[in-house]
């Protein structure tokens, strides 16, 4: 118990520094990311969503081991991946914040990083991106009653439990029900989130800046428009010989170029009658 | 209790009718504040109420204001609940949600001290995790372009993945890849190119680059990897047997003899044994094989096991490579191969590798020195006529038994039997004609067990034993007698090696948070006995010449420690290194009952450190400071006849080279703005090394080796950037490579003489990536060398490869090649064109294909290969294979 108190004492002072005291009503909810990838194999990865109720923000953040949080800077990034031994592996990127979410909920305002070939941008966006719709169906997760509310977001459905007696939150971007979202999962199994313990308490804290850099902040769609004309371009780049071009992905979690899109799929298919 | 609840839910609110109308749907709006009148953020739910707490629809207040319209119509009458964190709830009913009216609430929230939940609520078991390693991983598809037909020739399209042409040895962002698996399974071992070269691509779905990457899964993020493994994906739809036909047929317009290709592969693949096997036979100069016999380039399997071989004392003939088609290897090269794993039972695998190589290689070849000594010159040459038959029968076991979950114990058997025979014929300067005739036996066998134990998450152990035996022989006759003696027909050398190398290792292997460590203790045993005896004889007698006899016996022993450490700090990885040494070695020369001994105790730091600048670039330092000791190369101190001209022997010395080696690379790879970079430069300073002292003139070469405690130094540079220009589509890569080497030598009864030598090679790269069938890359690579003594000699080439890829249609490539290449820009005249061009028909959804190749189209029938060195300048020329014309047919099933 002491341990986790310290714990979070650590993460306050370590993403704002104090200035006047005061209480600040805190909600920490720990998520288990799943991953499943078309071509076989996924991973896992321990998550912390916490919402400080009076100062009407939050933050998500991967947390590897909670020890090391402190100098989490180049960690807070690794991949984790479940006990059985096969040999699929991914892509692990680095850096600071990269999987970093802050939310604003008084300015409806949200902020990631994304990245456009091996390259970091913020990108802000804003909390009224999520159409739901909430369906008569109930189960207890952790205690709490949740209740069953579906959506269509970028790309893929979602179902997704929340729990009306917890304030309006979620993980990574999701958010936007009238409860804490505790499980959330794509309809295409890609990805799921399921809530692993909640703790609420009083932390002393003033303020909450907003973790990320200022500079170079992106709007969503000026994120994918930038995305997608790198991704044409990246098409066209052959450093060696026998190099062909390269081809992205249309996105991520989020389709950032959608299946239909004319100036893509024209590169793409130039690309590959060359 | 009930009562203060009920104080505490004292709400304050009014209702207001609006007369005006706002549709079908019943509008709700209103306002949420605290006592004190500030706005909050509260969640607005609408329950129906014959639903308890189902939440029919909702929305959020934000900043003290909301609007919402009901979708449905409530008729059985609505809970109207406003909740906000902190606050008590406030609860109301509307009675009629068909209301024409817009219902507004101006809703007071009372602060609350609520409790806190406890702290830990519920906390459902998760389940513990393990770090993987990083990977990239590469969809085949995306990187067709309809050319390629082996896995190979797709790797060589992937970004950061470079094939050597000559070895198929692959490097992944300028890390050589020792591994490539098939769907996890080692098959290949160090001889993966049997898989990259013979795989076909259309088998595979993705390939994937594991970095840090451990072949020894107990070791997994316990080892200081800096590793890279391809591993290769099947199709999901391929079980039980797959396979391939290739054949290939054509005509030589100029030459009796029919080049052919062909080559049959099966995959086999169930739950208890994945398996692959090839047979091959081909004219055209192809080597399906992982063994190189043609040029002088060595394999990965070669680099690890180099101080498991006994030395070849004289050398075996080798060729230069002529353009990707490899025209100056005139082979008849049969290989047939077997790789298979079996799942024996739950614990136990087996992997079995067989090998059978058979070859030919005909060489027509011609060389020549200009030599310059101080005020002499003279010219010496050789032609020689070359046939090379190797043969290899080969083996390999490996039983992996994991005996536990953490736990695994390993043996390896791999036994070789090589049999190399050269017949050659020589005309040259000297005052005979020559035939001669090398038979080279190597009988090799080497066993590893291996016991590999997790103590715990954080730590393992292994044991280590291998035992290997080498055995030797090479036999070389060559007539008349090369010493002229009119009484003897023939010289005949004989040489014979013995080694056994036994070694242990214990290592200690360690994570401990962001730095690994390991601790190694081991000793090695080696001894190697060589005997050779040069013989003159004719029918009736054999004598030796002169003293020209050799037997002698090389113990090597020693102990070692050895610890290395990684720490991340932040952006840092630093790895410090060390090597304790306590080493005995003994020379015997039993032939003039002498013998050596040394000991040493050796210390052998080094460094090594990276500095991560950002996502796409680092600064890569490495120092090292190592003392080797020499082959049995430079022991033997009596003449052994190499060739038609050159006799050599030795000072031998136990003494050992010192080496320093320092390095520092910078490099770049930022796809954002799709760059690539890398700079940097390596000094090399060794002090105390065999150097050669060259007597020589137009009919003989004697050299013997000597050791000095003098120094050699080399140093290099190296610079490459490619860049997209996207607005002419096209990328543009430059490359720079300086290099100098300071050394010293003796050449025909001179001083020490201090020689220094330059290599100098540039080239420019272009590759297009046009909205149109046509497409073009091109290359000039200018070369220059520099070596300088008491004279000078320089040469400088060019060359210059075209490509054109025509695409008209998707089943349809048709591609061309234009290497131009002047070996000497001095002669500009002597230059070499070689054309060729590819045909590929590949009908969609069907499981042939067909090719039509015409290679050498310009018939060159020679090329020729210049270089200097401290004391000549040399010309290499070899004979070509005629143009031909090849039709190719593919069938898969």
């Amino acid at each position: 118990m002491k341990k986790n108190v310290l714990y979070y004492i650590l993460i306050f002072s370590f993403y704002f520094g104090n200035t006047q005291i005061k209480e600040v009503n805190t909600y920490t909810l720990d998520y288990v990311k799943t991953l499943n990838f078309e071509s076989g194999g996924s991973f896992s990865a321990n998550h912390t969503y916490t919402r400080f109720i009076e100062l009407n923000k939050s933050i998500f953040n991967v947390v590897t081991n909670p020890k090391e949080v402190k100098s989490s800077d180049e960690n807070q990034n690794s991949l984790v991946e479940s006990d059985d031994d096969d040999t699929v592996f991914y892509f692990k990127p680095t850096g600071k914040n990269i999987s970093l979410v802050y939310k604003d909920y008084l300015k409806q305002e949200l902020f990631s990083k994304h990245e456009v070939s091996y390259k970091y941008f913020v990108v802000q966006d804003t909390l009224d991106i999520f159409n739901w719709e909430i369906i008569d169906t109930q189960k207890d997760i952790l205690g709490y009653s949740c209740q069953l509310a579906k959506m269509n977001f970028r790309g893929r459905d979602y179902e997704a439990w929340f729990a009306t007696a917890l304030p309006t939150g979620g993980p990574w971007k999701y958010d936007g029900l009238p409860g804490m979202i505790l499980e959330i999962k794509s309809i295409d199994n890609f990805i799921s989130f399921k809530a692993t313990s909640i703790k609420n308490g009083y932390f002393e804290l003033e303020k909450l800046e907003n973790p990320f850099s200022k500079e170079q902040v992106l709007t969503w769609q000026e994120f994918i428009d930038l995305y997608k004309i790198k991704a044409i371009e990246l098409m066209s780049y052959r450093p060696t010989e026998n190099s062909f071009g390269v081809e992205t992905s249309r996105g991520g979690i989020e389709t950032y170029i959608p299946e239909d899109d004319v100036d893509y799929n024209n590169a793409l298919e130039k690309m590959k009658k060359q | 209790m009930a009562l203060t609840q009920s104080l505490k839910f004292i709400t304050l609110f009014s209702f207001f009718v609006l007369n005006f109308s706002l549709g079908f749907s019943q509008t709700v709006q209103g306002t949420v504040l605290d006592s004190k009148g500030k706005p909050l953020n509260a969640k607005i739910l609408f329950i129906a109420s014959n639903q308890n707490d189902i939440v029919s629809e909702y929305c959020l207040a934000l900043n003290g204001k909301f609007f919402y319209n009901l979708k449905k119509n409530y008729t059985n009458g609505l809970i109207l609940r406003v909740t906000a964190t902190g606050y008590s709830d406030f609860e109301t009913i509307i009675t009629s949600t068909n209301k024409e009216e817009t219902l507004v609430y101006n809703i007071t929230l009372i602060n609350e001290k609520i409790e806190l939940l406890d702290e830990v609520i519920v906390k459902s078991k998760t389940k513990p995790f393990l770090i993987k390693k990083d990977t990239t991983v590469f969809r085949v598809d995306t990187y067709k372009d309809g050319t390629e037909r082996k896995v190979e020739d797709l790797l060589k399209n992937i970004p950061g993945i470079e094939v050597n042409e000559t070895t198929g040895a692959i490097k992944y962002r300028g890390k050589l890849i020792e591994t490539v698996t098939l769907e996890g399974d080692n098959l290949f071992e160090y001889n993966y190119t049997i898989g990259t070269k013979n795989i076909n691509i259309d088998l595979v779905d993705e390939i994937e680059a594991i970095e840090n990457y451990s072949k020894n899964k107990l070791l997994k993020g316990i080892e200081n990897s800096d590793k890279v493994a391809l591993n290769l994906k099947l199709k999901k739809n391929i079980t039980d047997l797959t396979g391939s036909m290739d054949l290939g047929l054509g005509d030589k317009p100029d030459a009796k003899d029919t080049p052919i290709n062909t080559s049959v592969n099966l995959l086999a693949i169930n739950s208890s044994l994945k398996s692959f096997a090839i047979g091959s036979y081909n004219t055209i100069g192809n080597n399906l094989s992982p063994f190189n016999y043609y040029g002088n380039e060595v394999s990965i399997e070669q680099i690890r096991e180099d101080n498991l071989y006994a030395q070849r004392v004289i050398p075996e003939l080798s060729l230069p490579r002529v353009t990707n088609n490899n025209l100056s290897n005139i082979n008849h090269q049969f290989f047939g191969n077997f790789n298979g794993i079996f799942d024996l039972n739950k614990k136990l695998k087996a992997r079995v590798n067989l090998f059978y190589v058979n070859d030919r290689i005909n060489s027509n070849q011609f060389s020549q020195s200009a030599i310059e000594i101080v005020d002499e010159r003279f010219t010496i040459f050789d032609a020689a006529i070359f046939t090379k038959s190797p043969i290899q029968y080969r083996g390999d076991l490996e039983l992996k038994l994991n005996s536990s979950k953490s736990s695994l114990l390993e043996y390896n058997i791999s036994f070789r039997d090589e049999i190399i025979k050269t017949d050659r014929t020589i005309s040259s300067n000297q005052a005979n004609n020559f035939s001669s005739f090398l038979d080279s036996e190597n009988v090799f066998v080497n066993q590893n067990l291996e016991f590999t134990k997790r103590i715990s998450p954080e730590k393992a152990l292994q044991f280590n034993l291998n035992y290997v035996t080498n055995d030797l022989g090479q036999n070389f006759n060559i007539e008349p007698s090369i010493f002229n003696n009119p009484e003897f027909d023939e010289d005949v050398q004989n040489t014979d090696t013995k080694k056994h190398n036994l070694s242990f290792k214990t290592l200690l292997l360690g994570k401990h948070k962001n730095s690994n460590y390991s601790l190694i203790f081991g000793g090695t045993h080696n001894t190697e006995n060589f005997s050779s005896a040069l013989l003159s004889q004719n029918n009736f007698q054999t004598v030796t010449n002169g003293s020209n006899l050799n037997n002698l016996e090389y113990t090597f022993n020693e102990i070692f420690t050895q610890g290395s450490y990684t720490w991340r700090l932040g952006k840092f990885i630093i790895s410090p290194e060390y090597i304790f040494r306590i080493l005995n070695q003994s020379l015997q020369l039993l032939q003039d009952n002498t013998s050596l001994k040394s000991s040493d105790f050796i210390f052998e730091p080094s460094l090594r450190i990276i500095y991560k600048i950002d996502q796409s670039s680092d600064i890569n330092f490495t120092s090292r400071i190592y003392q080797g000791t020499n082959s049995i190369q430079n022991f033997y101190t009596n003449g052994i006849l190499l060739d038609n001209r050159t006799l050599r022997n030795n000072i031998p010395d136990l003494k050992l080279n010192k080496s320093q080696n320092y390095s520092l690379t910078y490099q770049k790879n930022d796809l954002f703005n799709q760059l690539e970079l890398s700079l940097g430069t390596n000094y090399v300073k060794q002090r105390g090394a065999f150097f050669t002292n060259t007597e020589i003139d137009e009919l003989s070469t004697t050299i013997t080796d000597f050791f000095l405690p003098e120094r050699n130094e080399n140093l290099n540079f190296f610079f490459d950037a490619s860049k997209l220009l996207p607005w002419i589509d096209t990328t543009i890569k430059v490359s720079s490579n300086y290099s100098i080497a300071n050394f010293q030598n003796i050449l025909n009864n001179s001083e020490l003489r201090n020689n220094k030598s330059n290599f100098f090679i540039n080239s420019i790269f272009f590759k297009t990536a046009f909205n149109s069938p046509i497409n073009f890359q091109n290359k000039t690579t200018h070369s220059y060398q520099e070596n300088r003594s008491e004279n000078l000699f320089t040469n400088q080439s060019i060359e210059n490869e075209f490509k054109l890829v025509f695409k008209p249609k998707k089943e349809l490539v048709v591609s061309f090649n234009y290497n131009y290449i002047v070996p000497n820009l001095d002669a500009y005249s002597n230059n070499f064109s070689f054309l060729e061009s590819t045909i590929t028909y590949k009908p969609k959804d069907k499981n042939w294909q067909m090719s039509i190749n015409g290679v050498n189209l310009l018939n060159e029938k020679v090329f020729e290969q210049i270089n200097t060195t401290d004391n000549s300048t040399n010309i290499q020329r070899v004979d070509l294979l005629n143009r031909y014309i090849l039709l190719n047919f593919n069938y898969s099933f």
